[in-house]
């Protein structure tokens, strides 16, 4: 038996009703969940605010202890040019004293452009970057003790921190530089920290 | 009960036809003799025949038998109006006229008497206390009408020998299941069922909404509330925070990174590498080889001691597996050449062999492998050379990678 007119006639109102009742709960459980999450929100924020000023200001104390224990180091590395920018200039004059110094029959270099350096072990940076500029040598030596010599005088005088990452030495033959008893191709990476998105400037 | 039928819808079908033109809900149709079952319980009638006698206003005396509680049947009278012959006599005549009628059908047990209730008040009432005596068969119970409809809780006057407020009350209270009506004759009853139960959803909906709400808004704004103190908290240690800050030297990183910095370059220089420690390593077995020559070194570092030197991208096999003394290896390729040869591949190959074993006892040897010898004995290469060639135009070139470990990966442990 199918519903008539008549019959919608008297469902009508109550029908009506029971949306508008609905609807008043819908907007009604909206409007208060999106309050409700807007508060949450606002409280999670300053809460969190609260937790980072109360936590500095409790560690007041450690910061002091800190700046006096490591912040000269810190300087000491920012001065040779390990933390900040790197010193280029300061690798290719101690490259060059220490060629003239060693007499080596020839020496040269091309330094790559910086990038951020990814190491292949864990190591947690913390705000830091870690950057990394490869340097190739090539070398001409007499002997092989040359090219130790030539690593410990870039070690001592070099503003940077290096490692070398690859070294390849082989007897001099006659198309070789003039005077090379050795010549030897090595890669260096110079490592600096930098503050991520930053600079640090003293 | 069997059966039970309306015996004259004609008198009701113009009643309902009217009632559904006008809209009106009907819950059901009802009779009276259905509706006196619940009756008896009032009276408090168990007797295994009982006959209830009532007057109703339009349709005249209604008698009803019921055995054992079960209505058996139900007999209409007319009732002359009062006044016109004695009450009392008229209803003993039915009664007989009944009794009759339900012996002749052996309808009522033999067991038990016929327990008879009247239904009446007033002057009629006591004409009926004159007219009926017990017998061993018949017990008569003569009931108060106003009294009995106080008993079913009805509020307005009572005082009549009709019985029509009773039963009215009865099926206002509990309506008998049985009844007559159609689906399509109430259907106003269902479309109004329908109709209500839509309105209390909707309220019902309402006020649940609106007790959660309030309850989320109360907590909400107690959230308000914490958060406000917690911004307020946030402000006075920031300010006790800055003004300690001030007696501290200014840093250009925050105080916890000026340690982590330190910390960062002390790993990196811990993993520091140069050839040199590999190169003392091979140079030492050297000079326990004076035939031995190098022409070419490859040296790298890797965490894969299965590193090849000069190459760009990892190897394809992995023979060596990592060792977990050791984090960094030192990987070296030497090539170099027995000398002097004299044609004499034995010696040449023990000499490389012995260089081998010599490097491979050092300490944080991980591997030592020949790469390749002066002549090339395995069974799947292929060899070449000229037997009576002089000796001055061969050679004993042979290759050999060694692998050292870096303890916990300190460079300089």
């Amino acid at each position: 038996m199918g519903y008539t007119r008549a019959d919608w006639s008297i469902l009508r109102g109550a029908l009506g009703m029971f949306v508008i009742c609905v609807l008043l709960s819908t907007i009604m459980l909206g409007g208060t969940h999106y309050f409700a999450e807007g508060m949450a929100s606002e409280f999670r924020s300053h809460h969190g605010r609260f937790r980072d000023a109360s936590r500095k200001y409790l560690a007041v104390d450690e910061e002091e202890r800190t700046i006096a224990e490591h912040y000269p180091a810190f300087v000491e590395l920012y001065r040779r040019g390990v933390i900040g920018d790197e010193h280029r200039l300061a690798w290719v004059e101690a490259l060059r004293a220490a060629a003239v110094e060693l007499q080596l029959p020839a020496l040269n270099f091309e330094i790559e452009p910086q990038r951020v350096y990814a190491p292949d072990f864990p190591l947690n940076t913390g705000a830091f970057d870690v950057r990394v500029s490869r340097m190739a040598l090539g070398l001409g030596l007499l002997h092989e003790g040359d090219l130790e010599r030539l690593l410990a005088r870039l070690g001592a005088r070099a503003e940077g921190l290096y490692s070398v990452r690859d070294c390849a030495m082989r007897r001099a033959t006659g198309g070789s530089q003039p005077g090379s008893k050795l010549s030897a191709e090595c890669v260096l990476e110079w490592y600096t920290l930098e503050l991520r998105g930053s600079r640090i400037r003293l | 009960m069997l059966l039970a039928a309306l015996t004259r819808p004609e008198v009701v079908t113009p009643w309902v036809t009217e009632l559904i033109m006008q809209r009106v809900p009907i819950v059901g149709i009802h009779s009276l003799p259905v509706l006196s079952r619940e009756l008896l319980k009032q009276l408090g009638a168990k007797g295994q025949n009982v006959l209830l006698i009532s007057v109703q206003q339009a349709s005249g005396l209604r008698q009803t038998f019921f055995r054992d509680g079960h209505l058996k049947i139900s007999r209409l009278a007319a009732m002359p109006r009062p006044g016109t012959v004695p009450y009392a006599s008229y209803v003993t005549s039915e009664l007989d006229k009944l009794r009759r009628y339900l012996n002749s059908l052996a309808l009522s047990s033999r067991e038990g008497p016929l327990e008879v209730y009247l239904l009446s008040h007033g002057d009629m009432l006591a004409e009926l206390e004159q007219e009926c005596r017990d017998t061993d068969t018949e017990h008569y119970k003569l009931v108060d009408i106003a009294q009995l409809a106080r008993k079913l809780k009805i509020a307005a006057d009572a005082s009549t020998p009709y019985s029509d407020m009773l039963f009215a009350q009865l099926l206002l209270d509990a309506p008998p299941r049985e009844q007559y009506a159609q689906a399509f004759e109430t259907r106003y009853y269902r479309l109004h069922q329908t109709r209500l139960g839509l309105l209390g959803a909707g309220i019902v909906v309402l006020l649940l909404s609106t007790a959660y709400s309030t309850l989320e808004f109360v907590e909400a704004l107690g959230l308000k509330q914490q958060a406000l103190d917690a911004a307020q908290k946030a402000n006075f240690y920031t300010e006790r925070f800055e003004l300690a800050r001030r007696g501290l030297p200014p840093t250009p990183v925050a105080p916890e990174d000026i340690k982590q910095a330190g910390d960062v370059v002390a790993a990196l220089q811990a993993r520091r590498s140069d050839p040199l420690r590999w190169l003392t390593a091979v140079g030492v077995q050297l000079t326990q080889a004076p035939n031995i020559r190098l022409d070419d070194v490859q040296w790298t570092v890797s965490v894969d001691p299965n590193w090849i030197p000069g190459a760009t991208t990892p190897p394809e096999s992995a023979p060596l597996t990592r060792d977990p003394r050791y984090t960094q290896y030192e990987i070296g390729v030497l090539h170099g050449i027995v000398t002097p040869f004299e044609g004499d591949y034995r010696a040449a190959i023990a000499r490389v062999d012995a260089l081998a074993a010599a490097l491979r006892a050092g300490k944080h040897a991980v591997d030592v492998d020949v790469i390749e010898y002066p002549l090339d004995l395995k069974p799947s290469s292929s060899v070449s050379g000229v037997a009576r060639e002089t000796v001055a135009g061969q050679s004993a070139k042979f290759a050999l990678k060694l692998v050292l470990g870096v303890p916990n990966g300190l460079h300089k442990s």
